[in-house]
């Protein structure tokens, strides 16, 4: 058996240690775009998209979201009912934090899963209270740490940046909706 | 055995977040940030000073810390404070126009003790405020080697605004510090401010590339309209933030500083520099940090 292998038998173990021991992230990949889309709404089959923002949708999204658009190119996942599942970067303390923010027909968040977590402290943001809370939020909403959103103590960077994240995917949303 | 093993392994590999959160991008200025609740984190301050107007002067002085997080805004820390001194030929950094003793040893000099207490966070809150108090106890001065009786609190306001999704840190700190001193019976009393400024950049993941800016005066007697001397010291930092530890090096060159004149060498030469203050000051220092949390 390899170690890969002997450590995954274990994991169960080290979840029963506390929250602190099964939320740790060090290099880590959780789960591919797909299989967070699929998660999200099981049972929908997706087809993975690309789609560029213009000059002028950069600047309607970063107007609306009070966020800068680090990349123009939009990657998501469509199921035939028009639900959406944006993959999306946001930077960590160190390496950047991917995440995938599902949105349905209406606008609003539908889920939020982690992707990659690769700081050395900070895990805590995969845990599902945490992402929990972003369920129905809409672009309406503050998506503000302390506000609506739970500030995770020691981790406040990576807590800030996704939030802002998820705020700004939603803006985009919005924006490309009829194109999507 | 082999089962033992890699549990062994796979709770390593799990082992508590660690507080990242006390990581410094700076050599001599602090952050407002603090060390996550129940989480510590092990310092190590090598700082290399040297440079007089006269003679070899070299001072080495190594701070061991421990941090820990009592709270998410409350930090307390505890210091060993040593220094290993070399001087040649070199003056009394206090009186030039004496000798100072050749020496080459290394001692311990004091305790000190930090309480850090953030009330704003520059993630979240726009900008960063913490407030510093670190009294010390030394029994040696860290400048001359002698031995002396002094006390001292440090005080502090840091004050941090991030900018570029937190990629640029721009950081300020207001420092004063009264000190009382016995030495050979006399008695004094001083006190150091320590006006500082810097930005960090982070040019790639873990690594990031800064300034420094660091302006120190003394005033004798607490006297706050004497100032006795200033020093201002720029350089560039160089931060490294890996997964079980962070190191930090600054260097620091004197760029000013008054008095320029110290004394008068016993052969009639004036001792001193044409743009620096050189008796308890420094040309140069270096500071290496490194941050091992647990």
């Amino acid at each position: 058996m390899t170690f890969a292998r002997r450590a995954a038998r274990l994991a169960p173990l080290t979840a029963l240690l506390g929250p602190g021991t099964a939320l740790v992230a060090r290099a880590e990949t959780y789960m591919t775009d797909v299989q967070a889309a699929t998660t999200i709404f099981p049972g929908s089959k997706f087809e993975r998209r690309t789609l560029t923002l213009s000059d002028a949708d950069a600047k309607a999204v970063r107007e609306a979201s009070g966020q800068a658009v680090r990349s123009k190119i939009i990657v998501y996942w469509k199921d035939a009912g028009g639900n959406a599942v944006f993959v999306d970067q946001v930077l960590g303390k160190h390496e950047f934090i991917s995440y995938a923010v599902a949105v349905s027909t209406a606008g609003a968040v539908a889920g939020v899963e982690i992707l990659e977590y690769r700081e050395t402290y900070g895990g805590q943001i995969r845990g599902a209270a945490w992402r929990r809370q972003f369920v129905g939020k809409t672009k309406t909403c503050p998506l503000k740490l302390d506000a609506d959103i739970r500030n995770i103590g020691g981790a406040t960077l990576s807590s800030a940046h996704v939030t802002n994240g998820v705020k700004r995917v939603l803006a985009t949303h919005d924006r490309i909706r009829a194109r999507l | 055995m082999k089962r033992l093993a890699a549990l062994a392994v796979a709770l390593a590999a799990a082992a508590p977040p660690s507080a990242l959160a006390g990581e410094n991008a700076f050599g001599y200025l602090y952050p407002a940030e603090t060390v996550p609740a129940g989480h510590w984190e092990y310092e190590q301050w090598n700082t290399l000073r040297t440079g007089k107007a006269r003679g070899d002067y070299l001072a080495f002085d190594l701070r061991n810390e421990i941090e820990a997080g009592v709270t998410d805004r409350l930090q307390l820390s505890l210091y060993l404070n040593s220094s290993y001194l070399r001087t040649r030929d070199a003056y009394d950094s206090e009186d030039a126009s004496a000798d100072a003793r050749n020496r080459s040893d290394f001692q311990v000099n004091g305790l000190s003790a930090e309480i850090v207490y953030r009330l704003l966070s520059p993630f979240k809150d726009g900008a960063g405020l913490a407030l510093y108090l670190e009294p010390e106890v030394s029994a040696r001065d860290a400048e001359t080697g002698e031995d002396v009786a002094e006390r001292g609190v440090e005080m502090r306001v840091i004050l941090q605004k991030d900018f570029l999704e937190d990629r640029l840190a721009v950081v300020a700190n207001l420092a004063a510090e009264p000190e009382w001193e016995k030495d050979h019976g006399n008695s004094k009393k001083e006190l150091w401010t320590e006006l500082s400024a810097g930005a960090s950049y982070r040019v790639r993941p873990r690594l990031a590339l800064g300034l420094e800016l660091v302006h120190r005066a003394q005033y004798p007697d607490m006297n706050a309209g004497r100032q006795g001397l200033y020093a201002l010291y720029a350089g560039p930092n160089l931060h490294y933030g890996g997964d079980k530890f962070w190191l930090t090096a600054t260097a620091l060159p004197q760029i000013a500083g008054w008095p320029r004149r110290l004394g008068t060498a016993t052969s009639g030469a004036p001792i001193g520099a044409r743009n620096l203050h050189l008796g308890l000051q420094e040309r140069f220092e270096l500071r290496l940090k490194l941050g091992v949390p647990f």
